[in-house]
């Protein structure tokens, strides 16, 4: 084992390891073994000392904990600054981060400090001659990209739930140290709102339940809604339900919309266009309904009903209340 | 108030996309102004319509063909277009067209710089990100509401962060802004702003204008390069000669569906309660609920 090869920004919430810093740091475990180098997390929030020897059980063989009031919420600046720090002192060949609104604000500031490249939203990370090669979706999903860095460190942001994490392993040994430092402060947090919209977050909820333009009303929706308090799931839409006014904008899923990867997803009178693909791609098992066989979105799902959701989702909600 | 909105031009990916699988590129017949990149416009043209003296300028790097974005940009009610342009940029990543952006921005020009949070092409999301630490500004990324009452010279807003919440903001002037879905409905411009577009004089930018050296950009100047692009999901379609017993139509549609996908879904063609049945036996299957 030698010098640090990888390191990983984590993110906790209430002082616990989020998801995503679980699977940074399986992805780095991977390109570090290869390297013959070592796994570095930085780990920065407030009350976040626990989350060090969670983060050694994961794959880290040194953590740099920031633990301070003044990271309780992320402030851009700040946050850079520690992330900058620690590249310096670790001189790591390698820099992840998850493509988290923490992370997709942080890698470009911390990767232009360090004058270095960066790949966003990678869904793949492979070594090739000791280079890392970056895969990513790019044009709406309708093609894959893969970079590589000409300049050091080489940095990425890795697709949320695209690595798989190590399983926790608490016999793991690894040194958790603190870092600390000064920033130039230029934006002020003042608080965190919660949108306005009813239920279960489209981002969190295991079940989604999405429909297209083939709803045609507001009133449409109103099956989706049920189905979806049902299943204790979020109703989300495409595109054009959102630009007609059906539904909240806050709904769309797809490219311009959210990016949703729930355990089941239902596409609801929707074609499939690739722009929303793009935002459902990650969901474990689809479930179309749509009038065209032809229609795209049934080429990605994995259990298709051909025929009006009007009269199909009815049935769905009585066998469904019949499971309990 | 003097407001900066980087646009790019970009293929209209909610059409039809070509990847040429050997050299990467891509073409399609329709190139758009990055949708988000239309939200930041329409951004800054309304804070026009609320604030006395604003004067919006749209800046944008591209080939010659990218004056039809610049265009676009002022018959939505944008005042001036700067069109940057070299033959040398071929080839430029993010970090290099944010350097060519900032410089042709320029430091204590503007008291906000407007981009969209990412370009539909690249997808990248770092443009922003590499002006406002060019020009040592402060960025607020994914912005979704912005309020225009300053205070002491401050602006509020929010952004969008994971789990359906926003974080509440507050930054001095000058500072850059990437803008996120949702901030705004984009205008139709009117066909008489469109015509009044096309008069519209469109300062042209080079690098020797930009006193930027050809070394500085392109691929030299690039820091990621890309090694390869390939089609996302080639769709597998069989080659299909169309049986010559079938009806006409029938061989039409087959001609004009390309051949006959495959379906990787269970399809259900019965009646409803079969459907409902099967529903419910793949939850079950996949110990789905």
């Amino acid at each position: 084992m030698g010098e640090i090869g990888i390191l990983t920004v984590s993110e906790c919430t209430d002082g616990a390891l989020d998801a995503i810093s679980a699977e940074l740091l399986g992805a780095a475990r991977k390109l570090a073994d290869e390297l013959g180098q070592k796994v570095a997390t930085v780990i920065i929030g407030s009350g976040v000392g626990d989350a060090g020897k969670d983060a050694v059980a994961y794959g880290a063989d040194e953590v740099y904990v920031a633990d301070d009031a003044k990271y309780a919420n992320y402030q851009p600046e700040a946050y850079a600054a520690v992330v900058q720090q620690a590249a310096k002192d670790l001189s790591p060949a390698i820099i992840l981060a998850g493509q988290t609104s923490i992370g997709r604000d942080l890698a470009p500031r911390v990767a232009f400090k360090l004058q270095t490249g960066l790949s966003t939203d990678c869904i793949s990370l492979k070594l090739d001659a000791g280079r890392m090669i970056m895969s990513r979706a790019v044009y709406g999903g309708n093609a894959m990209a893969d970079y590589v860095s000409e300049s050091d460190p080489q940095m990425a942001t890795v697709r949320v739930k695209s690595q798989e994490a190590l399983a926790k392993d608490d016999s793991r040994s690894g040194d958790v140290k603190t870092i600390a430092a000064d920033a130039d402060i230029k934006t002020a947090f003042i608080e965190k709102v919660t949108e306005e919209v009813t239920g279960i977050k489209l981002e969190d909820a295991d079940v989604v339940v999405c429909g297209g333009r083939g709803i045609g009303s507001e009133e449409g929706f109103e099956p989706l809604n049920e189905l979806a308090k049902m299943l204790h799931g979020a109703v989300g839409a495409t595109r054009p339900p959102c630009d007609n006014g059906w539904i909240a904008s806050t709904q769309q899923i797809g490219l311009t919309g959210k990016i949703v990867s729930p355990t089941l997803y239902f596409g609801i009178a929707l074609s499939g266009a690739s722009q929303h693909i793009a935002g459902c791609s990650g969901a474990k098992n689809i479930v179309a309904i749509n009038k065209d066989d032809e229609a795209n979105i049934f080429n990605v799902a994995h259990y298709g009903v051909v025929g009006d959701y009007k009269k199909i989702l009815p049935a769905l909600i009585a066998k469904v209340k019949e499971l309990g | 108030m003097n407001i900066a909105v980087c646009i790019k031009q970009v293929p209209d990916t909610e059409g039809h996309i070509d990847v040429d699988r050997r050299s990467g590129s891509i073409t399609s017949p329709n190139l758009v102004i990055n949708p988000l990149d239309v939200l930041a416009v329409e951004e800054a043209v309304r804070i026009k319509g609320q604030l006395v003296d604003v004067r919006v300028t749209v800046v944008c790097m591209g080939p010659d063909i990218a004056e039809r974005a610049l265009r676009g940009a002022l018959s939505m009610g944008a005042d001036e277009a700067v069109h940057v342009w070299d033959e040398q940029l071929v080839g430029s990543d993010s970090y290099v067209a944010g350097r060519v952006l900032a410089t042709a921005i320029g430091p204590e020009q503007y008291d906000l710089i407007l981009c969209g949070q990412m370009a539909a092409d690249t997808q990248a999301g770092q443009v922003g990100a590499v002006i406002a630490e060019i020009l040592e500004i402060p960025l607020i990324t994914a912005v979704v509401s912005i309020d225009l009452n300053l205070q002491s010279g401050r602006m509020e807003m929010q952004r969008k962060v994971d789990g359906g919440k926003r974080e509440v903001v507050q930054t001095s002037l000058p500072a850059v802004l990437t803008v996120e879905s949702g901030i705004n409905k984009p205008r139709y411009p009117t066909l008489r702003a469109i015509k009044d577009a096309e008069k519209k004089q469109i300062e042209k930018l080079n690098l020797k204008a930009l006193d930027m050296s050809p070394n500085e950009v392109g691929a030299t100047g690039s820091l990621i390069k890309v090694v390869s692009v390939s089609v996302a999901k080639p769709s597998i379609k069989n080659l299909f000669v169309p049986d010559s017993n079938l009806l006409a139509i029938d061989r039409i549609n087959i001609l004009m569906s390309g051949g006959i996908s495959d379906k990787k879904a269970e399809m259900i063609l019965g009646g409803l309660q079969e459907a409902a049945s099967y529903f419910v036996q793949f939850v079950k299957e996949r110990k789905l609920l």
